[in-house]
C-alpha cells in the first residue's frame, strides 16, 4: 500500500490498476519520449468522462512534438524532467502537480487525466473533464410569462457560471466542498461576503462539515441532511431551477448550495414568506404582483380549509350558513349514503390518486387521466349519488389552489395537513377544526430554518425592517430600498431611498 | 445557530395583547353594565390606569437586574424561603386561571357549537392540544401571539363595522347617572379582564431591545383598553341597558343577530366562537407555560415538558369542579381574583420595594 507517487512508473501503474481493477472504463496509455534517453510516461483517464480529443492533442500530442524533450540528454537532468514538461511539454490550460494517491484516484474518477513520468515523484494532473451533459434549457417546474428562460442543469460548473454571469460581484464567493465519503460529490456554497450574516454562514459550514454519508446523489439528499427538523413535512430549505432567482436571493443575504448532478439548487434560509414568492413577482408590475401574492395567501387558505369546513358545517353546524344555502346543502346531500367525513376523504383521496398517476405519465396520456378523472368520475359520482355536487366543487377548488403555491414541497405539506383538518372537523366540528389549526400552527411556528423562524415575517421577525412590503405584497421597486431583515444582512441598503421622477 | 431565545419588542406587544384578551372579552360588556350601567367604560379606564404602574414596576425590576430571569431575581431579593411561597402562590394562580379559562370555554362551546358533546372531552382535548405549544420556549409562544394579534384587531374592527348599521348611539347617553359607590367593587372584577400581562415576567428577560420594551408594553395596554372600550360601546349601542344586563355573552348575541347586507352570512355566532377559541388559546398557552416553568424551576429540571403533562389532569379536574356557569363566575372568579392580586400585584411589588431598599442599604 503506497501513499504517494513512487519513482518507478511501473509500480505506480500497477497500484492504479490494482485499486481500480473493477473499472473497465479506465484507459492507460503508456509511451516513451526522447531520442537519446527514452523516458517512459503514461496517461490515465476514465473513458467517457474526459475529452479523448483533448488528451490526444494537447497532452500526448504536444509531448511527442516537443523538440527539446526529444533531444533530452544528460544535461537535462539539471532541471528536472517534470519542470521541463510542465514548462514547455504540455499545451493544456489547466495543469497541476499531485503526489498523494488518494487525491490522484479521486481526480481520475472525476474525469481528469493524470500523467505519470518515470523517475519523478510527482504526477501531473491535466484538467480534461468533459462528460455528456444536458444543454441549458428552460426550467420545467418554474415557467414564467416574462423573465429569463435559462434553467440550471446537472453539471456544477455550468451552474456556477450561470450565477456568476449575472453577478459580476467581487464579493461573490464560491466555496467548494466534497461531501460523501465514497461518492465525493462536489458541492458549491455561494454567498456574497459583505452581505451575508457571518453567524449564519458559520452555521451552514458547520452543518456541511458534520455530514457523514457515503453518497450524495441529488440536492434533496443534502437538503434532508442539513435541515433543522427532519421530521417535519414542511420544507425548510427552498429549491429552485432558476439562476436569476438564486442571484436575487444572494443579494437578500441568503446562501445557496449547488450540488453536482442536480439541476435543483438549494437556497437557504427559507421562510413562509419566501416560499410563497415567485420570481415572476419581480418581473411584473408591483400592483399585479401584490394582487398575486395576496391571491397565493388565499390559496393557502383554500387548500387547507374548504373540505374541513364542509364537513364541520354539514355535520355539526348547518345553522352557520344562510338559510337558503343550508337548505340547498341538505337537499344536495339527500341521496348521499355516506357521512360527510367519508365523502370528503373519499373525494380528496381520489383527487390525490389522479394527481399521482398524472405526474407519473407523460404528455397525452396525462391529459387523458385528467379528462377521465375530472370529467367522467366527477360527473358519474354525482349522478350515482355517491357525493354531493358541492363536494366536487370544493375538491376541485382546493386542488387547483395547490398549483398556485409556487413551492411544490410547501403545497404537498399543506395537502397533508388538509387531511388532518378534515378528520379533526369530522370528529369535533368547528372546535375540532380549531384544535387542528392550533396544532398545525404550533408546528409551523416551532420550525426554524437555520435558526431563522420559518414563520417569518408573519411571526414578527423583520416586521420593523419592512419585510411585509416584499412578502405580503410587493411594493414598487423604488420602495424596496432595504434588504429584507430576516437574514440579518451586514449591508442593509440596496439603493438610495426612492423618489419619483415627476416634476 | 444555537437558537438563543430572542423576542423583539413588537412580538412582546403582540404577546401581551393576545395574552390579556381572552375569555373575559365575551362577557365583559355585560359585567360592566351590571355594575356601573352605562358608565361601565369608567371601570375599563380606571383598571387600565391601575395596571399602568404595575407594568412599569415589572419593567423596572428587570431593568435593574439585567440578564436574570424572574426566578433568579425573586430568589436574590426575597430570599429562598419566602420566594418559594411566592412561587407556590403564583403556581396556584396560574393553574386556577387555566382551569377557569378552559371551564368557560367548554361551557360556551357546549352552548353554541357542540350541544351534545360532553364538556369533559372539550376540556381534556383543549388542554392536551395546548401542551404542544406550552412545551416550547417563550419565543415560540411570542410568535403565536404575533399571529393571533392581527386576528384580534381585525375581528374587533369587523365587529364594530358590522354592527354599525343597527347601532343606536342614543343608548350611550345619559352618562354619569350610575351609582359611583360601585366603582371599587367594579374594579375588582374588571381587573381580572386585564390579567394575563404576567407573561411579561417570563418574556421580558429575552426581549432584545430593553428600552423599547417598556414603551411596547404601554402601547399594548393602550390597545387593550381601546379594544375593550370599543367592544363595550358596540354592545351598548346594540342593546338597551336592561337587555345588556340580562345577556351573559353579549358579543356572541350581537354576532347572532347581525345580518350582513345581501344575506350572504347570517348567524355569525359560530364563526365568532371559532375565532374566540384561538383567542382563548392565546391566553391559555402562556399561563400554562408559566405553570410548567415554575414547576421546572422549583424542581431544578432542564425541561418543563413533563410537568405540563402532569398538570393536564389537575387542570381538567379543577375545571370540572364548578357545576354551572353561575358557580364558575361567582366562586371560582372570587378565588381567582384574590390569587391574581397576590401573585401579579403584591409579589412584584414586594420584589420592587425590597430591591430598592437593598440597593439603598448597599449604597
Amino acid at each position: 500500500m503506497i501513499k504517494t507517487v513512487s519513482k518507478d512508473i511501473d509500480e505506480n501503474l500497477k497500484y492504479i490498476k490494482e485499486v481500480l481493477k473493477g473499472s473497465s472504463d479506465l484507459v492507460i496509455r503508456e509511451f516513451e519520449i526522447g531520442d537519446v534517453f527514452r523516458i517512459k510516461m503514461a496517461t490515465i483517464y476514465i473513458d467517457g468522462l474526459s475529452s479523448k480529443e483533448f488528451v490526444s492533442q494537447f497532452a500526448i500530442g504536444s509531448l511527442f512534438k516537443e523538440e527539446e524533450l526529444k533531444s533530452f540528454t544528460l544535461e537535462g537532468y539539471k532541471t528536472s524532467i517534470l519542470d521541463a514538461i510542465k514548462k514547455d511539454g504540455l499545451s493544456a490550460a489547466d495543469i497541476s502537480e499531485k503526489e498523494d494517491f488518494e487525491e490522484i484516484i479521486t481526480d481520475i474518477l472525476s474525469g481528469e487525466t493524470i500523467l505519470f513520468i518515470n523517475h519523478s515523484t510527482k504526477a501531473i494532473k491535466i484538467a480534461t473533464k468533459e462528460f455528456p451533459a444536458r444543454g441549458i434549457d428552460e426550467p420545467k417546474t418554474e415557467s414564467l410569462v416574462r423573465g429569463p428562460r435559462e434553467g440550471f442543469v446537472e453539471s456544477l460548473r455550468f451552474n456556477t457560471a450561470l450565477v456568476r454571469r449575472r453577478i459580476r460581484d467581487k464579493g461573490l464567493n464560491i466555496e467548494m466542498y466534497q461531501i460523501g465519503k465514497r461518492s465525493k460529490t462536489d458541492i458549491a456554497l455561494l454567498f456574497i461576503e459583505d452581505i451575508v450574516d457571518p453567524k449564519f454562514l458559520i452555521e451552514v459550514r458547520k452543518r456541511l462539515d458534520a455530514i457523514d454519508i457515503d453518497a450524495i446523489i441529488d440536492s434533496s439528499t443534502l437538503e434532508y441532511l442539513i435541515e433543522d427538523n427532519y421530521l417535519s413535512p414542511f420544507p425548510q430549505i427552498e429549491n429552485t431551477e432558476r439562476p436569476d432567482s438564486v442571484s436575487a436571493s444572494l443579494y437578500e443575504g441568503r446562501v445557496s448550495l449547488i450540488v453536482d448532478g442536480s439541476p435543483f439548487v438549494l437556497v437557504l434560509p427559507a421562510t413562509i414568506g419566501t416560499l410563497l414568492n415567485s420570481s415572476e413577482d419581480y418581473y411584473s408590475r408591483w400592483i399585479e404582483a401584490s394582487a398575486k401574492r395576496i391571491l397565493r395567501l388565499i390559496s393557502v387558505v383554500l387548500i387547507l380549509f374548504p373540505s374541513a369546513l364542509y364537513v364541520a358545517i354539514t355535520v355539526y353546524h348547518p345553522s352557520i350558513l344562510p338559510t337558503k344555502l343550508s337548505y340547498y346543502l341538505a337537499a344536495s346531500r339527500i341521496n348521499v349514503p355516506f357521512p360527510a367525513l367519508v365523502e370528503a376523504i373519499m373525494m380528496e383521496s381520489t383527487m390525490e390518486l389522479l394527481r399521482e398517476s398524472g405526474t407519473r405519465l407523460s404528455g397525452p396520456i396525462g391529459t387523458t387521466i385528467g379528462i377521465v378523472g375530472g370529467l367522467i368520475i366527477g360527473q358519474a359520482a354525482v349522478e350515482a349519488g355517491i357525493v354531493s355536487p358541492l363536494m366536487i366543487i370544493i375538491v376541485a377548488i382546493s386542488s387547483i389552489a395547490t398549483f398556485a403555491v409556487p413551492s411544490y414541497e410547501l403545497s404537498t405539506a399543506l395537502r397533508l395537513f388538509k387531511f388532518i383538518l378534515i378528520v379533526c372537523s369530522g370528529v369535533l366540528g368547528l372546535f375540532g377544526l380549531m384544535l387542528g389549526v392550533i396544532l398545525t400552527g404550533t408546528h409551523i411556528l416551532s420550525l426554524n430554518s437555520f435558526g431563522i423562524p420559518f414563520s417569518s415575517p408573519y411571526s414578527g421577525l423583520g416586521i420593523e425592517e419592512g419585510d411585509l412590503k416584499d412578502t405580503f405584497v410587493k411594493a414598487p421597486l423604488k420602495r424596496l430600498w432595504l434588504r429584507p431583515g430576516f437574514t440579518f444582512p451586514k449591508n442593509k441598503k440596496r439603493m438610495k431611498e426612492g423618489k419619483k421622477h415627476e416634476k | 445557530m444555537k437558537n438563543d431565545l430572542k423576542i423583539s419588542h413588537i412580538q412582546l406587544r403582540a404577546l401581551i395583547i393576545s395574552a390579556v384578551i381572552g375569555v373575559g372579552i365575551i362577557s365583559l360588556p355585560n359585567d360592566l353594565a351590571n355594575i356601573l350601567e352605562k358608565d361601565g367604560w369608567i371601570l375599563i379606564v380606571l383598571s387600565a390606569l391601575l395596571i399602568f404602574p404595575i407594568i412599569f414596576m415589572i419593567n423596572h425590576i428587570f431593568k435593574i437586574n439585567p440578564g436574570k430571569d424572574y426566578f433568579q431575581i425573586g430568589e436574590e431579593t426575597l430570599g429562598k424561603v419566602i420566594f418559594t411561597i411566592c412561587k407556590l402562590l403564583f403556581l396556584a394562580y396560574l393553574i386556577v386561571y387555566c382551569s377557569y379559562e378552559v371551564a368557560i370555554l367548554s361551557q360556551l362551546i357546549k352552548a353554541f357549537l357542540l350541544h351534545i358533546t360532553p364538556v369533559e372531552i372539550i376540556i381534556f382535548l383543549f388542554v392536551l392540544t395546548s401542551v404542544y405549544i406550552s412545551s416550547m420556549e417563550i419565543d415560540i409562544i411570542a410568535r403565536a401571539g404575533y399571529f393571533i394579534y392581527p386576528i384580534i384587531l381585525i375581528f374587533a374592527g369587523i365587529f364594530f363595522f358590522i354592527s354599525l348599521p343597527t347601532a343606536d348611539f342614543s343608548n350611550v347617553l345619559p352618562a354619569f347617572q350610575s351609582n359611583f359607590k360601585n366603582i371599587p367593587r367594579g374594579i375588582v372584577s374588571t381587573f381580572f379582564s386585564f390579567t394575563g400581562f404576567e407573561v411579561l415576567l417570563f418574556a421580558l428577560p429575552y426581549v432584545e431591545d430593553k428600552k423599547k420594551a417598556l414603551k411596547s408594553s404601554m402601547i399594548a395596554l393602550g390597545i387593550i383598553t381601546f379594544i375593550y372600550l370599543l367592544m363595550f360601546f358596540t354592545t351598548l349601542t346594540q342593546f338597551y341597558l336592561k337587555q345588556l344586563q340580562g345577556q351573559n355573552f353579549s358579543l356572541v348575541m350581537i354576532a347572532k343577530t347581525v345580518d350582513l347586507p345581501g344575506y350572504f352570512l347570517q348567524n355569525l355566532d359560530g364563526v365568532v366562537m371559532a375565532i374566540w377559541i384561538l383567542v382563548v388559546f392565546a391566553t391559555f398557552a402562556p399561563a400554562f407555560f408559566g405553570a410548567g416553568k415554575i414547576l421546572s424551576n422549583t424542581f431544578r429540571t432542564k425541561s418543563h415538558k413533563y410537568f405540563l403533562l402532569g398538570l393536564v389532569p389537575v387542570i381538567y379536574y379543577l375545571a370540572l369542579v364548578p357545576k354551572d356557569y353561575i358557580e364558575l363566575q361567582r366562586d371560582m372568579l372570587k378565588i381567582l381574583n384574590i390569587l391574581s392580586f397576590l401573585s401579579i400585584v403584591v409579589i412584584p411589588f414586594l420584589i420592587f420595594i425590597v430591591g430598592i431598599i437593598k440597593r439603598r442599604i448597599k449604597a
